[in-house]
């Protein structure tokens, strides 16, 4: 008996520990250009963090993205602010009212630096009161990557509400 | 006027003006100096995350040295509020990156919308230039969340292992 206890126990334990019960819906957008395998796989371990997480992805490509910006190539992504970032946040569709998060990450293994800007704040991602927390990180190993995906998911979920 | 000069010298405010700034916090080479920049008193629970970070960094071998950034509070100041990265380098930052440890800065900013919500700006600076390993600006972290700043300095010190070996 107590070992069923402990196992439902066990068991209730096991989801997402995240509040509310509603999954974050973030947009997570590549900024270099895919032309370096490095690159592309850094972006690849960020996205797939996501993908992996309690979330459902939204899909935005970068020339997507871009092409809402008017912009060919990426400035400096850390100089980036709210009302620049604004007309690049997609629409939402009407099941679908809230955008959680927007993550857009600048991969450059080769330079060995990763520059990430994370938008958040459930309702508010395309506003002034968004959350808008910029990251650099000078190391492009495994575990310094991973360390940076946790900071970018925590940032992602901050004034998250189901 | 003689006696003025005496009672002058006798003052403590010619005492104040003689005293020498006192010289960089030691640090040990494989240590870490947690400068804290503040635009706003620290809270009760700011105060206590950054004892048990201390401890807990002490107790993983690290010995730390937690102390208001004082003189540097200008120039981290502004080097929180320079978002673009070549303008940041242009910065002095050796001057704050003394001795052979490595600098964690945190400036807690004034709240928001409430105390409990406040952005938060975290860098790790490394004696050899460049001098910037990480920063983040503008992250927040509630009242619960203290737990996590101690999780994620703790964790980024562990990632990047300095300062035993180059930033790669």
């Amino acid at each position: 008996m107590m070992r069923l206890i402990v196992l439902g126990l066990l068991a209730l334990g096991l989801g997402p520990a995240h509040a509310g019960d509603r999954q974050l819906e973030v947009a997570v957008v590549r900024l270099d250009d895919g032309s370096d395998p490095q690159a592309k796989a850094c972006f690849g371990r960020v996205r797939a963090a996501f993908a992996a997480d309690y979330s459902v992805m939204v899909p935005l490509s970068r020339e997507a993205f871009f092409k809402k910006l008017g912009i060919e190539a990426a400035p400096d992504l850390l100089t980036w602010t709210h009302e620049r970032i604004a007309p690049g946040i997609p629409a939402t569709a009407e099941d679908r009212p809230f955008l959680d998060a927007l993550v857009l990450v600048d991969c450059q293994p080769t330079a060995g630096v990763v520059r990430a800007l994370v938008l958040s704040g459930t309702g508010n991602v395309g506003t002034p009161r968004a959350n808008l927390v910029r990251f650099a990180l000078h190391r492009t190993d495994k575990p310094a990557i991973g360390w940076l995906i946790k900071q970018l998911q925590m940032a992602a979920w901050l004034d998250f509400s189901p | 006027m003689r006696i003025f000069l005496v009672f002058f010298l006798l003052s403590p405010a010619a005492w104040a003006l003689s005293v020498p700034e006192p010289p960089p916090t030691p640090v040990a080479p494989n240590g870490l100096a947690v400068l804290h920049l503040n635009t706003a008193p620290l809270l009760r629970s700011e105060v206590r995350a950054l004892d048990r970070l201390a401890k807990q960094l002490a107790k993983a071998g690290r010995p730390v040295v937690v102390a208001p950034a004082e003189r540097h509070t200008e120039l981290l100041t502004r080097y929180f509020e320079i978002h673009d990265p070549a303008e940041r380098a242009k910065l002095d930052l050796g001057a704050v990156v003394q001795g052979e440890g490595a600098v964690l800065v945190i400036r807690y900013a004034p709240s928001r919308d409430n105390v409990a919500q406040r952005p938060l700006g975290v860098a790790l600076l490394r004696p050899a230039a460049p001098h910037e390993v990480f920063w983040i600006g503008g992250m927040g972290f509630s009242e619960e969340g203290v737990g996590e700043l101690i999780k994620l300095i703790k964790g980024v010190w562990e990632a990047t292992a300095l300062p035993d070996g180059p930033a790669k």
